[in-house]
């Protein structure tokens, strides 16, 4: 039997989760416990975690850490500020689709701009969930919700695309299928000093899934499975061979430059401050 | 736009000082023409049922210690304090002399460990919970969503009820000694004049002339707007025999006051929405009205 140690991570009185049968949340958060398991030096006590308003944002209240539930979008600028005020903490960030690329889309870019040092996980169930299945920048082309009853019209964001072209030095996605690449996905994230951005896309059965006709969530997790292809495998394929529900997963950027924290303490030195 | 984070901030009892000097509104209104439209707005701008102090300065050596007193107060009654200046103060330049140190509130911090059963929510004597700073091993959870003593999210109408009225009965309880209010000719006063802000500067300027002429005329100044002076303005009303309220609305702080003076005296607005600041003049016509000697 795999050990459980990743069990000490999580407020065993605050569990169940209040999420549905099938959710894809709890993956991802395991996934993240995982992943700082792994890192050295990174305790539950130097550790925060952040996070928005939605299902995903549920997860901070079940780990075991110094969590801050913020307002909706919000998560970014509440973790920077943290950030700022204790540079010797190490910040997660955990949102959702809706959370951060709608109502927190300006916070998202300008976070990626500014280079903080933070580790965003942006759980991608293409749908307000928590809400009841309105549809999000992030829910597919087509796709129904029940503010789109006949199929969105609105283009998604590629979260991914927009990260890096906003300037976040650590650009990844992976599936809630694919757990044991999720795990090095963030924890490569965690390594990268600056601002490192994963989406994680977990199945929704409840409210997306459902009204979309896609099944129980073993058949959303298979379509994960079926249609996730490796970016090396990716950047080989033909253009007519990256159609349908076809997607890229992996490490799509990396970068080093200079964290809005260590500019930040430049700053407050030069303006006789404290030194970091 | 933003206030919801005022919310939080009760809510999670973070403490945070805003200021807001205010101009001519709504929306974009008349920038950066003088208004104290946002009266209410520093009283009611955020969804939800919450607590908040505001404090008003009238000049700039008092901008700088109402600062400092804001964050006190945010500090010790871990609650949003809402510095409440208008372009009139927020535009003056006075000469200054500046205290080499002041008074600082200590951050509240936990009195007994984990082991002991600390809980970040739970409330001390006055009231306000001591929660613990990030990063120092106590593993509290902090969220916008009413929660119990451990801070953890709970959908209980008993804790729901308990939690609104600790958030307004810690203000409460403390309130005669955050409410401060600037009196002068109020020895031998027959009628008064409220104002707060940039218009006391002016309100001040027509009482001086008011007083010349005869007229018995004292001049209050609210320092504190919320919570409001309403035991001071009760007893007010019972001595004057009518309260000239100057603010630069339609009429926003004249209802506290008439609330207040509950019908012991008259109350009469002297109001002035039109991108200009008060001349003495227009606040003496008032008094005299007031006072029966127009």
């Amino acid at each position: 039997m795999l050990e459980r140690s990743y069990e000490k991570f999580f407020r065993q009185n605050r569990l169940p989760h209040l999420w549905c049968p099938g959710c894809g949340n709890g993956i991802v958060m395991k996934a993240i416990v995982q992943a700082i398991e792994k890192k050295s030096g990174w305790t539950q006590d130097n550790t925060i975690i952040v996070s928005g308003i939605g299902c995903s944002s549920r997860a901070s209240g079940y780990m075991d850490f110094d969590t801050l539930h913020t307002a909706h979008g919000r998560a970014i600028p509440f973790a920077t500020g943290i950030k700022l005020a204790r540079p010797e903490l190490n910040v997660v960030v955990i949102t959702g689709d809706g959370d951060c690329t709608a109502i927190g889309g300006n916070h998202f870019i300008h976070g990626c701009r500014r280079n903080v040092d933070l580790t965003v996980i942006l759980f991608n169930n293409n749908i307000y969930g928590m809400t009841g299945g309105q549809a999000s920048p992030m829910t597919p082309l087509g796709k129904k919700a029940t503010t789109a009853p006949y199929g969105s019209i609105d283009r998604p964001f590629d979260a991914c695309k927009l990260a890096e072209a906003a300037g976040a030095t650590y650009v990844a996605r992976s599936t809630a299928f694919h757990v044991q690449h999720l795990v090095k996905m963030i924890e490569d994230g965690l390594d990268n000093a600056g601002f490192s951005f994963i989406e994680a896309l977990v199945q929704c059965p409840t409210a997306y899934g459902r009204r979309n006709k896609i099944g129980e969530p073993a058949k959303m997790m298979a379509w994960m499975r079926d249609n996730a292809v490796m970016k090396n495998a990716w950047d080989k394929l033909p253009d007519d061979k990256k159609v349908g529900d076809k997607f890229p997963i992996g490490l799509f950027y990396k970068a080093e430059t200079e964290t809005y924290d260590e500019a930040y303490h430049h700053v407050i030195e030069m303006a006789g401050g404290a030194a970091k | 736009m933003k206030q919801e984070l005022i919310g939080y901030a009760a809510a999670a009892e973070i403490p945070v000082v805003i200021v807001n000097v205010q101009r001519v509104g709504p929306s974009t209104g008349q920038p950066t023409a003088p208004s104290q439209g946002d009266v209410m707005q520093a009283r009611w701008g955020t969804h939800g049922d919450h607590s908040i102090i505001v404090l008003s300065p009238w000049s700039v050596r008092e901008s700088f210690d109402l600062a400092v007193k804001a964050v006190n107060y945010a500090e010790r009654f871990r609650t949003p304090v809402i510095l409440l200046m208008d372009e009139i103060v927020g535009h003056l330049r006075e000469n200054v002399e500046l205290p080499e140190t002041v008074e600082i509130y200590p951050r509240r911090t936990p009195k007994i460990t984990r082991a002991e059963g600390y809980e970040p929510y739970a409330p001390d004597a006055d009231l306000v919970p001591n929660v613990a700073n990030f990063g120092e091993g106590y593993h509290i959870h902090v969220t916008g969503l009413i929660h119990d003593e451990t801070g953890f999210p709970v959908g209980s109408p008993k804790i729901t009820r308990e939690f609104i009225k600790r958030m307004h009965e810690k203000i409460n309880i403390a309130a005669d000694e955050i409410i401060e209010v600037h009196e002068e000719f109020m020895s031998d006063a027959d009628y008064a004049v409220v104002a707060f802000g940039g218009t006391a500067r002016t309100a001040y300027e027509a009482v001086l002339n008011a007083r010349k002429r005869g007229v018995k005329v004292g001049f209050v100044r609210l320092v504190t707007i919320f919570p409001f002076a309403d035991k001071i303005i009760a007893e007010l009303a019972k001595k004057v025999k009518g309260i000239v309220v100057a603010e630069l609305n339609y009429g926003q702080i004249v209802n506290e006051v008439e609330r207040a003076a509950a019908g012991q005296c008259k109350v009469e607005l002297c109001a002035k929405y039109d991108m200009t600041i008060f001349e003495p003049e227009e606040i003496e016509a008032a008094i005299d009205e007031v006072s029966g000697n127009a």
